[in-house]
């Protein structure tokens, strides 16, 4: 969907009354849209051109892009790096920030560092174990969970100051998300334990009322080209493959699904 | 030790109602532990309950303790040190993602939340991220020092 006030590709939305963010996430989400958002595998590579040869085959087909934050701990371009690149060529970005790798106080860094480039979503996560990647022997930091992170970042938003209660001059104007994994023990507390990830108000956001499939493939409605066909595939195929590889089995397992707190 | 630990999730609500009687009577204590001073009882305490809460909760001694929130499951047994419940990696069986031998924290938190029977509502209650200044110090003294400062 398009907007009457759209800008120009690199420039960020107005931010309407009751949005949080200036992106076209929030929008599209707001608007009651279905919004379609991507992972890009960050490249084991300093050469930006690869980034924008990933990013391409998603033009025009998605509302926001995930860069992650080394996924399964593996070593890649950091999260803040694709969105400096990506920002910088009109794309709307979702920064992935992970607990696993950095303490309280570059991930407050990375906030206002990320904002101030133009990034208007933020999903933060806890992170893979660093057991799980390519370097078992890295100390896992972990110094803050996803859920001290999402209260971190809302109240560096909301109250315009550091956790340290040091005030910011201006704040970050971020969409703010989670992940959940309703599929893995224990299950009784899972559909009560995600709306503790709002830290507004802990029981109005159910998981269900915004939930957004993370699979790409769920775009056949549109008409898409052979590259961006390929990158279901792949990412179809990369799912059946993280069903068979990852611990937790079964094919409702890798269904993880991400929601979003206004 | 795995046993005692299992043992105190199976327990939780006995031993969260000793530990309330036991709050009790260090708030009864109150005035005279202040007057000795916290700080200089930090030591003999500190190593009293990382003595007990260790034999019986494999405490960590992270000094801001939330067994009576966690089903008395020490969450800072978490490799991930999650304190605001469980990542989306725990298998079907209940292991821990990095440590498949071990049961996920949460699970034994979820069984000794039952168990104390005051459903979820201590899991709910979002915990803030670790001061690293309190480790190893005394969190009873420290419930008893912050409670004092509140009502002053």
């Amino acid at each position: 969907m398009s907007f009457a006030d759209e800008p120009t590709a690199g420039e960020n939305l107005p931010i309407l009354p009751g949005h949080f963010s200036p992106g076209r996430f929030e929008r599209v989400l707001r608007a009651g849209q279905f919004a379609v958002t991507a992972e890009i595998a960050p490249p084991d590579s300093a050469d930006p051109n690869e980034v924008y040869a990933r990013a391409e085959d998603f033009n025009g087909y998605v509302d926001a892009i995930n860069a992650t934050d080394g996924s399964g701990a593996n070593c890649h371009m950091s999260s803040m790096g694709i969105c400096a690149l990506l920002t910088r060529m009109g794309y709307s970005m979702i920064l992935q920030m992970s607990c696993r790798d950095r303490n309280r106080i570059s991930m407050q860094g990375d906030v206002l560092g990320a904002a101030a480039m133009g990034v208007a979503n933020i999903l933060c996560l806890s992170g893979d174990g660093v057991q799980s990647g390519d370097h078992p022997e890295a100390k896992p930091v972990f110094d803050m969970d996803s859920i001290s992170a999402l209260s971190m970042v809302r109240h560096m938003r909301d109250n315009s100051a550091f956790l340290s209660g040091r005030s910011l001059s201006s704040p970050p104007r971020l969409f703010m998300g989670g992940a959940s994994n309703p599929f893995a023990p224990p299950l009784d507390f899972r559909p009560n334990g995600s709306p503790k990830k709002s830290p507004r108000e802990p029981s109005s956001c159910r998981p269900s009322t915004a939930s957004i499939l993370n699979a790409s493939s769920y775009l056949w409605p549109k008409p898409v080209t052979w590259a961006f066909t390929k990158k279901c595939l792949f990412s179809l195929a990369w799912a059946l493959w993280l069903q068979q590889s990852q611990p937790t089995g079964s094919v409702k397992m890798s269904l993880e699904y991400t929601f979003l707190i206004p | 030790m795995k046993a005692a630990r299992d043992w105190s999730t199976r327990h939780a609500k006995g031993l969260h109602r000793l530990y309330e009687a036991f709050e009790w009577t260090l708030e009864l204590l109150d005035p005279l532990l202040h007057k000795i001073g916290y700080q200089r009882l930090d030591k003999t305490f500190a190593r009293l309950e990382g003595l007990i809460k260790g034999f019986l909760f494999d405490s960590q001694s992270c000094g801001q303790c939330t067994l009576g929130a966690t089903g008395m499951a020490c969450p800072m047994n978490c490799p991930k040190t999650l304190r605001n419940g469980p990542c989306g990696g725990v298998r079907q069986d209940g292991g821990c993602e990095i440590k498949p031998e071990m049961t996920c924290v949460w699970v034994k938190a979820w069984e000794g939340s039952q168990q104390m029977g005051q459903g979820d509502s201590g899991l709910q209650v979002i915990q803030l991220p670790v001061d690293t200044r309190l480790k190893g110090r005394s969190s009873w003294l420290g419930a008893l020092k912050s409670r004092r400062e509140k009502s002053a």
